[in-house]
């Protein structure tokens, strides 16, 4: 690969299992890449298994590990996977946060409706992780309609980074009504947003570029849910320079797992 | 595949046309066609792209709750024509929440005036407004529309009402094509005091059956209507939807599983949506060229021709 093509390679860090079609974990994931392909997406964050559960077991949460585990492990130059975890769960979820981050090839971790995370039951899950030196991605919305009872806010992601500083954190969908997500996350630097999971709304992407800095953006899909496309043209399509377009579509995900890629001796 | 020379050259070229320095690359990937209309479509074959597109869900001027980049119509022109827009059906965002429909029309045709080869007027017509009729009267015969487009949500009368009978049967008359817009924004997302919920579509079959020569577009149904549902009416009558909102990986081709492709047209909803969004989802879906092009334009094209012809 040149070192000019190198510039351009988008990664994704937001991608599920649930919602395409395929005999086993490893078959939805090689189909997802096919998308991705179509639209020049070289790596994707996968996370959560082939179905969604808000409450996980441990047994659920087990499950869902191994499926990534096993699609990631299809794919190993192409995906990257998150540990889902479960905050109601303790001992379960720090079991499955070394069983697929300290002993195996998991790089992040998935946190997302069962617990709002501004309670400190999240913070043994935070400081292991971030021993592991593992980024959080934290599911955040703020709905007109009304949230989930677990279902945090960009607010409460807020309060946890405050209690956290050294940890690096993504904040999933920039809080949906991004124009509020933004705002909440703005003071933490230790807070990134990723752009997935709501209409390609234009304006968004301008406004984290002038609220965070370019720097704290990530791009996401939400895929298979949402369109691979209709997230990409969020970046594309934006109205910023082609600096900031390249820190969005993959150097900023680049840099924020380097130090967990490097500790597991992964070359990029 | 994995990150093939194809691959690549798509994101070159999307990356190029999104940070608007297209012209110095040409050279180097040889990428801009003439269409007939001889209009520089950027998302030529080769890129695997949509070309001369007929965009079908366009507005112009401004959206009350927040300022966009193309809310300017220089600005939004200028990225129309950039990705191959050959054809734009343009209605007034004003006409969402003004009562004055005769003043919010007169300014959207005089704004489309000046850039005439691109921008097709779409009046909108509130049906619960004393005197509506004369505002259908003024943008069919005084300004020769052929395109309305109504926003039930947002001026608060269900589909099931006498009016929209009574505009359904004017407009099957006079050979016009009334796009019903279903929803404008995700309720999750919309303002707290301004909440807005999606069109109750569930009259439409029985409409459909009374008035079976009316020509309707839906726009922005897919998170409301699933596929079945848009076949259901589709069969009732000659009902249209464009891919807006349509969402989830290779939508369009899943779509087009479900329902005929001579009756899904392109639509971006711009300003209020990015116009790349819906230009890429041509791209990620698996489509055969001449399936890509009659949703990228021929189908509207079509439409508008018959409905010309009578």
């Amino acid at each position: 690969m040149s070192r000019e093509e190198s510039a351009f390679e988008i990664w994704d860090v937001h991608v599920h299992l649930a919602g395409i079609a395929g005999q086993t974990p490893a078959d939805r994931l090689g189909k997802l890449l096919e998308y991705a392909d179509r639209l020049g997406i070289r790596r994707v964050c996968v996370f959560m298994g082939t179905t969604f559960q808000y409450d996980p077991s441990p047994e659920e949460m087990a499950q869902a590990n191994r499926e990534v585990r096993q699609a990631i492990e299809r794919f190993p130059d192409r995906a990257f996977g998150f540990v889902y975890l479960n905050p109601n769960h303790l001992s379960a979820s720090l079991d499955e946060l070394n069983r697929h981050v300290a002993d195996g090839p998991m790089v992040g971790v998935k946190l997302w409706v069962a617990k709002r995370c501004a309670d400190p039951a999240l913070d043994p899950l935070v400081e292991r992780a971030t021993e592991l030196k593992a980024v959080v991605l934290q599911h955040t919305w703020l709905k007109t309609t009304g949230n989930l009872p677990g279902e945090s806010t960009p607010q409460d992601l807020a309060v946890l980074a405050g209690r956290h500083p050294e940890t690096t954190f993504i904040a999933a969908h920039s809080g949906g009504n991004w124009e509020y997500g933004l705002r909440a996350v703005r003071p933490y630097g230790n807070i990134l947003v990723d752009l997935c999971g709501f209409d390609p709304t234009a304006g968004v992407t301008e406004m984290a570029v002038r609220t965070l800095g370019a720097e704290r953006i990530l791009f996401g899909s939400d895929a298979p849910g949402r369109s691979f496309a209709t997230q990409l043209g969020k970046v594309l399509g934006a109205d910023i320079s082609a600096d900031a377009k390249r820190l969005i579509l993959g150097e900023n995900l680049r840099r924020i797992l380097r130090p967990i890629l490097q500790q597991k001796g992964i070359r990029l | 595949m994995t990150g093939s020379e194809n691959t690549w050259t798509l994101d070159r070229r999307a990356f190029l046309i999104s940070t608007g320095i297209m012209g110095l690359a040409q050279g180097g990937i040889a990428l801009a066609n003439m269409c007939q209309e001889q209009e520089t479509c950027v998302g030529g074959l080769e890129a695997g792209g949509p070309q001369c597109i007929v965009d079908t869900n366009v507005y112009l001027f401004r959206w009350p709750f927040r300022r966009v980049s193309d809310d300017s119509t220089e600005k939004l022109v200028a990225r129309l024509r950039r990705y191959g827009v050959v054809e734009a059906w343009a209605a007034s965002l004003e006409g969402v929440f003004h009562a004055d429909m005769r003043g919010v029309n007169q300014r959207l045709v005089k704004e489309c005036a000046r850039w005439s080869d691109l921008l097709r007027p779409c009046g909108t017509i509130h049906p619960g407004l004393p005197d509506w009729e004369e505002d259908f009267r003024h943008c069919v015969d005084d300004c020769g529309m052929k395109v309305l487009r109504l926003f039930p949500n947002y001026h608060g009368y269900p589909l099931d009402s006498p009016v929209v009978e009574a505009l359904l049967l004017m407009a099957a008359k006079r050979g016009v094509l009334i796009q019903i817009v279903v929803e404008m924004e995700d309720s999750r997302t919309q303002p707290y005091l301004f909440r807005v919920p999606p069109v109750d579509l569930a009259p439409l079959e029985r409409l459909l059956k009374r008035i079976p020569d009316v020509t309707i577009m839906l726009l922005n149904a897919h998170r409301t209507c699933s596929p079945t549902q848009l076949r259901r009416w589709m069969e009732s009558g000659r009902v249209f939807v464009d891919l807006n909102m349509l969402e989830g990986v290779g939508g369009i081709e899943r779509l087009v599983e479900t329902v005929p492709v001579e009756r899904v047209c392109f639509g971006s909803f711009v300003p209020l949506f990015y116009f790349a969004a819906a230009w890429l989802k041509m791209r990620e879906s698996r489509l055969a060229p001449e399936v890509q092009q009659t949703i990228a334009s021929g189908n509207a094209r079509h439409l508008l021709e018959g409905l010309l012809t009578g």
